[in-house]
C-alpha cells in the first residue's frame, strides 16, 4: 500500500509515528543518495558517514517538516549542506568552490580538465583487451565525473541520482535556475567529451 | 555533440551509459543502523516526551497555581461572609425593624453620654449596654431592656453570673443567643459585653433609645408592662414635640413606627387627628 504513496505522505506518515513508511522512504533514496554522495567525495568510507548524518537528519526533522516542496529536494538539500560543512570543517578549498554560486558561468576549457579527460585511457587509444584490464566502463565514467569542477558534478548527480528539474537543483543548491543550467550543460559537454568513444 | 533540451537536464546517452555503472549501495549494516535509528526516535517520541502529550502536564502545571489561589481565596471569602452573618433575627421583630432599630440606635449614639445623666435609674452596667445595642440588633434589645427595667440586687447576682459566660465584649454575636434566654438573663449578658469597654461606650438611655430597642423585644422576654407605658408615653410625647418643632413628616414617620411597634397601645387625641 504504502509503494503507492508519494514521498512527501510517506514522510508525513513518518512524522506522525509510521515506522513502516520510513522504511518505504528509505529505500527509495537508498541508492540514488548514496551513489550521490559516493561521486561527490570519492571516498566510500567518507560517503558512509556523510549518508548516514543525513538520514539522521531526516530522522531529527521530522517533527518540523512541511511538504512545501518534493521530499526529494528537501533531502538533497540537506546533502548538499552536510557535504559543505563537512568541506568547511576540513579546511578543503573546494568548499568555497562548491558553495559558490557565480564561479562557474564561464567556459572552463582552459583550466586543464578538458586535457585530462581526454588523456584518459579509452577505447580508442588502446586495444579492446587492454581497456578492458586496465579500466572498466565503470571507472571511465567515475573518472570522467571525478574530473568535473564540483558544482557541475553535482548538478549532473542531482539530475541522474535525484531525478531533480533544474528548478529543483537551485533550490537544492541554493543558486540561480540559469546558473544550474549553465552548470549542468557544461557537465554533460564533458563527459559527452571524455567518454566520447563510449557513446 | 547534442544540446540537452532545456528542461530535461540530462543527456540520454550520457545518462545512459552512467546508469550502466551506477550500482553502489550502502552497506546492509548502515541500512539497519539508520532504519533502527529512525524507529527508537518513533520510540522516544511515543513514550519519552512527545509534544503532543506533554502538552497535558504542561497545562496542568501552568494553571496549577492560578487555580489553587482561586480556591483559596474563594474558600477564604465564604468564611469571612459566614463569619459576618448575622444572628438569627428575634421572633417577634421583623427584620426592617431590626434595621431601622439598628439605625435609631446610631443616630441616637452621639447623645449618649450626655444623657446619661438625665437617665431614669439604671446603674453603670446597665448604662454600659449601649455598646452591645450598636454592635447588634438583638444584643441592643437586651442591653436596652436591661436599663428600662432597671437594676436591683438580683439583677446585680445574674449580671455578675452571666459576664464569666459571655465573655462578653469580644463579641455582641455571643450576646445576643443569650437575649433569647430570657428577658432577665439578657441584660447580664449585655451588661457583661459592655462591662471592659464602658469607658468608650455611648450610652443612650434617652427615651427613644428605649422605645427604639423596645421594637426588637422578643415576644418571650416578656418586659415589664409599667416600663413599657412609660417608654410608650416618652415615645409620644417626643412626637409631639417634633410636631410642635414643625417637623411634621419626622413626627408622621414617629407616629408610623410607634403604631407598628405597638399596636395596642391607645393613641391621645391629638394623635388621632
Amino acid at each position: 500500500m504504502r509503494g503507492d504513496w508519494s514521498d512527501e505522505r510517506l514522510m508525513l506518515a513518518y512524522r506522525a509515528g509510521d515506522a513502516d513508511a520510513f522504511d518505504a522512504l528509505y529505500r527509495r533514496y537508498r541508492g540514488s543518495l548514496y551513489r550521490y554522495l559516493a561521486q561527490q567525495c570519492g571516498n566510500p568510507a567518507l560517503a558512509d558517514e556523510l549518508y548516514q548524518d543525513i538520514w539522521i537528519k531526516v530522522v531529527k526533522a521530522r517533527a518540523d517538516y512541511e511538504p512545501l516542496a518534493r521530499f526529494s529536494t528537501w533531502i538533497y538539500r540537506i546533502a548538499h549542506h552536510r557535504l559543505i560543512d563537512h568541506y568547511r570543517r576540513h579546511a578543503l578549498p573546494t568548499a568555497a568552490h562548491f558553495a559558490g554560486n557565480d564561479h562557474d558561468d564561464r567556459e572552463e576549457g582552459g583550466d586543464g580538465n578538458d586535457e585530462r579527460i581526454v588523456s584518459l585511457p579509452a577505447a580508442g587509444h588502446e586495444t579492446p583487451h587492454a581497456l578492458h584490464e586496465r579500466r572498466t566502463m565503470a571507472e571511465r565514467i567515475g573518472l570522467a565525473l571525478a574530473d568535473l569542477p564540483d558544482h557541475q558534478r553535482e548538478v549532473f548527480l542531482l539530475a541522474e541520482e535525484g531525478g531533480l528539474t533544474l528548478d529543483e537543483i537551485a533550490t537544492a543548491t541554493g543558486c540561480g535556475r540559469e546558473t544550474a543550467k549553465s552548470r549542468m550543460r557544461y557537465a554533460l559537454n564533458k563527459l559527452r567529451h571524455s567518454l566520447r568513444d563510449l557513446l | 555533440m547534442t544540446e540537452p533540451p532545456q528542461e530535461s537536464p540530462t543527456d540520454p546517452e550520457v545518462s545512459r551509459l552512467y546508469r550502466q555503472q551506477a550500482t553502489a549501495e550502502p552497506s546492509a549494516a548502515i541500512d539497519q543502523r539508520i532504519l533502527s535509528a529512525a524507529r527508537a526516535a518513533l520510540a522516544e517520541q511515543q513514550t519519552g516526551a512527545p509534544p503532543a502529550v506533554a502538552h497535558q502536564p504542561g497545562w496542568w502545571q501552568r494553571w496549577r497555581t492560578p487555580l489553587a489561589l482561586a480556591t483559596t481565596v474563594l474558600l477564604s471569602l465564604s468564611l469571612v461572609l459566614v463569619g459576618e452573618q448575622p444572628p438569627a433575627p428575634a421572633p417577634s421583630a421583623s427584620r426592617p425593624e431590626q434595621a431601622r432599630t439598628a439605625k435609631h440606635t446610631e443616630d441616637r449614639g452621639a447623645v449618649g453620654r450626655a444623657a446619661v445623666g438625665a437617665s431614669p435609674p439604671a446603674d453603670q452596667p446597665q448604662a454600659a449596654a449601649a455598646p452591645a445595642a450598636a454592635a447588634g440588633p438583638p444584643a441592643a434589645t437586651a442591653g436596652a431592656n436591661a436599663a428600662l427595667t432597671g437594676s436591683s440586687e438580683g439583677d446585680r447576682r445574674q449580671q455578675a453570673d452571666a459576664a464569666p459566660a459571655s465573655l462578653a465584649n469580644e463579641s455582641a454575636l455571643q450576646a445576643a443567643p443569650a437575649a433569647k434566654l430570657g428577658s432577665r438573663r439578657a441584660p447580664a449578658a449585655a451588661v457583661g459585653a459592655g462591662a471592659v469597654r464602658d469607658d468608650e461606650a455611648p450610652v443612650d438611655p434617652s427615651p427613644t433609645a428605649e422605645r427604639a430597642s423596645g421594637l426588637a423585644v422578643p415576644a418571650n422576654a416578656n418586659p415589664d408592662p409599667r416600663s413599657e407605658g412609660q417608654r410608650a408615653a416618652a415615645w409620644l410625647d417626643e412626637i409631639a414635640a417634633l410636631r410642635r418643632a414643625g417637623r411634621i413628616d419626622d413626627a408622621e414617620r414617629e407616629l408610623r413606627e410607634f403604631r407598628r411597634a405597638n399596636p395596642g397601645y391607645p393613641l391621645p387625641k391629638e394623635f388621632l387627628r
